[in-house]
């Protein structure tokens, strides 16, 4: 009986063994494919956005207060005159903000704010102590 | 990608229609951090006309708080508080009423609530790249909401309107801030 049941053992061993390599194989294949599929949706999402942004405010007034961000913070100048500008490198998900107020009781105040050399966003305000302002989310 | 839902509300004309069609949106259950309720912050962007004069089209956008708990009955009532309220045009600022509340703004108001976001997230993303920043909070009021950022151990934004004030992390104020400004973008683009 022993004997008999001997080549039955190893067929079952055998069988077993190829259920297993199979089961690992396809988990293989499936992790891949998982990976694959990630790796293809993170290089199309790098591509389509930049990391970073070089922005640039800028402001047209003949005397204004200016609030604007930076990097480190928000900063406030009180008496800016004529084509005021101001650089800086932004990262993305990172928001742009600049605002001008007019000193004077007349004239007018423009706040723009340019991303990689493209204007993207833009205020213009006239009259006594009025408020241009822009706004941008760089996405 | 924007998802149109079209939904009707009729409103008492007999062949009229009023049909709204929410152009763009936001929204998800938060825990109000003083009573642990659940609420749903709902932002949309609405086009809004008659079906026999779709040439009088109107554009709102909606920012509400649903504070009933079943997430079936939400949405009918979601829909159904959207219509009543633009029933009652522009509101500017929030308002609260029995079940949550809400604010109708026009394309200024939106854009007077954008850049308080804007502000807001600018400071405390700021804090992040100054070496050995102390800890900080800065807020803005825009339409009766108040917006925070707080930067300490981690970063946490806050919108608190009415009785409601929910905690939220960057990943969903920059959620927010897309769908605002995606929104302000569109519409501009329709009346240009």
């Amino acid at each position: 009986m022993p004997e008999d049941n001997k080549p039955k053992k190893q067929s079952e061993l055998g069988t077993a063994i190829m259920i297993t390599v199979g089961i690992a194989a396809v988990i293989f294949v499936i992790f891949r494919l998982i990976n694959a599929g990630s790796e293809l949706s993170g290089s199309i999402s790098r591509n389509a956005q930049p990391e970073t942004y070089q922005v640039k405010y800028q402001i047209n007034c003949e005397s204004c207060s200016v609030t604007y961000a930076t990097r480190s913070g928000i900063e406030q100048l009180d008496n800016v005159d004529s084509d005021w500008t101001y650089s800086f490198k932004a990262d993305r998900f990172t928001a742009a903000s600049i605002s001008a107020q007019n000193n004077n009781e007349s004239g007018n105040v423009t706040a723009a704010i340019f991303v990689n050399g493209k204007m993207m966003e833009h205020s213009k305000s006239s009259g006594a102590y009025v408020i241009a302002s822009a706004n941008l989310f760089l996405e | 990608m924007k998802t149109i839902l079209l939904f009707l509300i009729s409103i008492s004309a007999i062949h009229a229609q009023t049909i709204t069609e929410t152009l763009d949106t936001y929204e998800k259950k938060y825990y109000n951090i003083f009573t642990q309720d659940g609420s749903t912050l709902r932002m949309n962007f609405l086009k809004k006309y008659e079906n026999s004069q779709e040439d009088k089209v109107e554009y709102y956008f909606t920012i509400s708080i649903n504070n009933m708990d079943t997430e079936s009955t939400s949405t009918t009532y979601g829909g159904m508080f959207i219509g009543s309220l633009l029933g009652s045009g522009i509101t500017a600022t929030y308002q609260t009423f029995e079940y949550g509340g809400a604010a109708v703004l026009d394309l200024e108001g939106l854009k007077a609530f954008f850049a308080c976001a804007n502000s807001v997230f600018a400071y405390i993303n700021s804090r992040t790249s100054v070496p050995d920043a102390k800890p900080t909070t800065a807020s803005c009021s825009s339409s009766g909401i108040i917006l925070s950022g707080e930067y300490g151990s981690g970063v946490s934004y806050f919108f608190d309107a009415g009785d409601a004030t929910f905690k939220m992390p960057p990943d969903d104020f920059i959620s927010i801030m897309r769908t605002i400004q995606s929104s302000i973008r569109e519409w501009e683009r329709i009346i240009n």
